[in-house]
């Protein structure tokens, strides 16, 4: 038997960040036994958190004041290991790499992201096909998207240079030359992830009100203009999702770097993870290493929290 | 209610917090407990009697499958003829991932109890205790006066033997002979001074317009460990350290090999970097400087037979070149020294050494296996003499350092960042610094 239901829906307008926010009759509100069981089905989840999350960075933290090198010294030295990493040019240079890594990924990716996403926004099984091609690179591993684009860079018999040398250009030596090599990891990056942007973005698409749409043809709107006033302001949370997680995942870069150009030439696509590793790993210098990782937890948070107040600015 | 379901998860909190202090403590500590690979087993196939089986754990630097099965089938060896030892084994590709494995096992506190690393590991591990002391397990050795003095050099530190060498991987200079002939020059004549290696690597560099199609001498550009500039420092009379084992980065005889390096690899080379494939090696440069693992399977290939000819690298003042060193270590966290030991001491008999030289071409450790050594393989002269020439990294706590500072200074003077002077000195300064601190 199936029973007629009515839903009263109600507009819940909360403010941002919902979760932080405590409602008015919260401390009033007993605890029910769903409650209990809700709060015992996370538990798992908080244990996890709090050992492989919170205690490492505590751990981190603690091991950022000291001169800790995998062996028997681990010495307090205050802030000594902060202050000479404002003195460390391969600091300051990763620090720029990622810099300009993370922004020239990010804009690149959200307008191709965006622009594909519309080109194959549609029911055609052709469609199906090209986005299913498209987000191929996003779910290969980045260690063997890296090694093939270390053939296709290759200086002698890599395929850019026979593409160059077939238009009549002068080949370049792409990973080897200490102006192009950024840029060549920015271009793999961006042709990796665009999948995934786009994505993303088809999704935001298809929730688009058709209503609107027939609105504006109503009112004798080009499509550039409906493209302009309705899809890109309706995209905008999808928008600002896409631009912090891969803000993040820009700064958080090594593997690309590790396998195609080591941080070389000359130190020139190193990045603040890579440095981190070098440190950490080759080096031994862990306590060292710990005090760059919490600046680039601050560094994350920060640009974190810049968007979230941009974010609400905008909501 | 919610007191209680508040408390309940503090307490889970604390409890995760306390577990995590535990096993980060057990390892600082050294806790017995965290070695569980070393510990005693009882032996599932004894009757009633507590028949005890001791399990070591042995990690190995280097991750070709040749070795790999070399030292799997020793083990089987080993174990038939120990019943109460067993083995475990793997290994790590040599670098950074060996690196990575040992420092994330030892700050685990489940260190190998047997370890298979290179000279650069020495000062660095013994100084953070991560290498044990051998000296009177090799003290009572029958084999202690048969081993090489400069390869047991490489596993003394303070006075003390920690390492000995079960191989020795020198550098060797690889030439195409095919593309001598075609380049008008003799095969049986590879370039033995610097001269001679710059004009015959003009000779031989095949160029489409600008573009070079095949190095005339291949040169690493980035990443990687830059050891192919230490050939040439070594051939010319130069060292990275003194007796003192002060470093000495900023000479004039360092000064004269980027002179002669900047004088013609431009014109000459195919840029790579280290951690990607030689040029050499997908046939695209006809000499090159090599390690002679990283050789062996185009001198195993039917197709290249006869076409690649080995020699010591060319020098200026010295013959010499780099050699690594691999030394079989025991590791702090091992509990069972004495079976360790007797693992090494099997790896060293003159029985496996010259195993490891027919299987693997392996240069031999031991002074009474020269000879023999030299009839199995026509390239084996060569491997040998570049053993007997060859140098090491250098043994200081330093050493990692100067690894991430040589790379730079190379590639700052290679792609005309700094002027020879400056890159020396900012080396130089470095390294004190790091000394200093």
């Amino acid at each position: 038997m199936i029973r007629s239901m009515k839903y009263e829906v109600k507009e819940i307008k909360k403010p941002f960040p919902y979760f932080l926010t405590k409602s008015p009759n919260m401390s009033k509100r007993r605890i029910s036994r769903d409650d209990i069981s809700a709060y015992i089905m996370i538990t798992p989840f908080f244990i996890f958190f709090v050992l492989f999350v919170i205690v490492p960075i505590g751990y981190n933290f603690v091991n950022s004041f000291t001169n800790y090198n995998l062996g028997k010294t681990r010495d307090f030295i205050g802030l000594k290991n902060y202050i000479n990493l404002f003195s460390d040019k391969n600091f300051l240079q990763s620090m720029y790499n990622t810099l300009i890594y993370a922004a020239f990924s990010v804009v690149p990716l959200m307008v191709l992201g965006l622009i594909s996403a519309v080109a194959l926004n549609g029911r055609s099984k052709i469609l199906h096909v090209t986005r299913a091609l498209f987000i191929f690179p996003y779910i290969t591993s980045m260690v063997a998207v890296s090694m093939i684009w270390l053939y296709l860079y290759e200086p002698s018999t890599g395929v850019f240079n026979k593409i160059l040398l077939g238009l009549g250009l002068k080949p370049q030596n792409w990973l080897f030359d200490e102006k192009l090599a950024l840029s060549c990891l920015i271009v793999m990056n961006i042709w990796k992830n665009i999948g995934y942007v786009m994505i993303i973005y088809l999704a935001g698409l298809q929730s688009i009100p058709q209503e609107l749409y027939e609105a504006g043809k109503v009112d004798g709107a080009s499509d550039f203009k409906m493209f302009y006033k309705i899809t890109i302001p309706m995209l905008s949370p999808i928008s600002f999702f896409i631009f912090v997680t891969t803000m993040i995942e820009g700064f958080k870069t090594f593997e690309q770097v590790r396998i195609m150009t080591g941080g070389g030439p000359v130190n020139s696509t190193t990045t603040i993870v890579h440095q981190i590793y070098i440190r950490a790993f080759s080096e031994y210098k862990m306590g060292y290493a710990s005090a760059m990782s919490i600046i680039l937890l601050i560094i994350i948070f920060v640009i974190t929290m810049i968007n979230l107040k941009i974010g609400k600015g905008k909501e | 209610m919610k007191k209680f379901v508040t408390i309940l998860l503090i307490c889970t909190m604390l409890l995760g917090i306390c577990a995590s202090y535990t096993s980060c403590s057990s390892s600082d500590k050294n806790s017995e407990s965290s070695d569980k690979s070393s510990t005693l087993q009882e032996d599932p196939t004894s009757k009633g009697e507590v028949d005890k089986t001791v399990t070591l754990t042995f990690l190995r630097i280097g991750n070709d499958a040749p070795e790999a099965n070399y030292w799997k089938s020793l083990i089987k060896k080993f174990e038939e003829e120990n019943k109460n030892i067993k083995i475990q084994y793997d290994d790590a590709a040599i670098g950074e991932p060996m690196e990575t494995k040992l420092n994330t096992l030892f700050a685990g506190g489940a260190g190998p109890d047997i370890i298979g690393h290179g000279i650069l590991s020495v000062a660095n591990r013994v100084e953070a205790g991560h290498y044990v002391p051998i000296t009177e397990y090799f003290n009572q050795w029958e084999g202690k006066d048969d081993i090489m003095e400069s390869v047991l050099a490489n596993g003394t530190y303070k006075s003390e033997v920690y390492g000995l060498a079960y191989s020795t991987t020198p550098y060797i200079f690889a030439y195409r002979k095919d593309m001598f002939a075609e380049a008008g020059l003799d095969p049986e004549k590879p370039p033995q001074t610097w001269d001679e290696l710059r004009e015959y690597a003009r000779l031989l560099t095949k160029k489409e317009g600008d573009r070079i199609v095949r190095a005339g001498f291949a040169f690493p550009m980035a990443a990687g460990n830059f050891v192919e500039f230490d050939v040439f420092v070594f051939g010319n009379g130069g060292r990275f350290y003194d007796d003192s084992n002060m470093p000495t980065i900023n000479t004039p005889d360092k000064v004269e090999v980027f002179e002669f390096l900047k004088s013609f690899i431009d014109e000459v080379n195919i840029p790579y970097n280290n951690n990607e494939v030689n040029p050499f090696i997908k046939g695209n440069a006809a000499m090159t400087l090599i390690n002679n693992v990283a050789l062996r399977p185009m001198l195993d290939d039917p197709e290249l037979k006869d076409k690649v000819g080995v020699a010591v690298p060319p020098y200026n003042k010295v013959k010499a070149t780099f050699s690594g060193c691999n030394m079989l270590f025991i590791g702090r966290d091992c509990k069972n020294k004495d079976e360790a030991w007797k693992f090494i001491e099997a790896a060293l008999s003159k029985e496996q050494v010259l195993e490891r030289s027919k299987q693997l071409n392996i240069p031999v450790t031991r002074k009474s296996l020269l000879e023999e050594f030299s009839k199995l393989d026509p390239y084996n002269a060569v491997r040998a003499e570049c053993v007997q020439v060859g140098i090491g990294m250098p043994r200081t706590v330093w050493s990692p350092r100067f690894q991430t500072i040589r790379n730079e200074m190379v590639q700052k003077v290679l792609y005309s960042k700094m002027s020879i002077e400056e890159a020396l000195n900012e080396a130089q300064n470095e390294l004190m610094k790091e000394i200093n601190q």
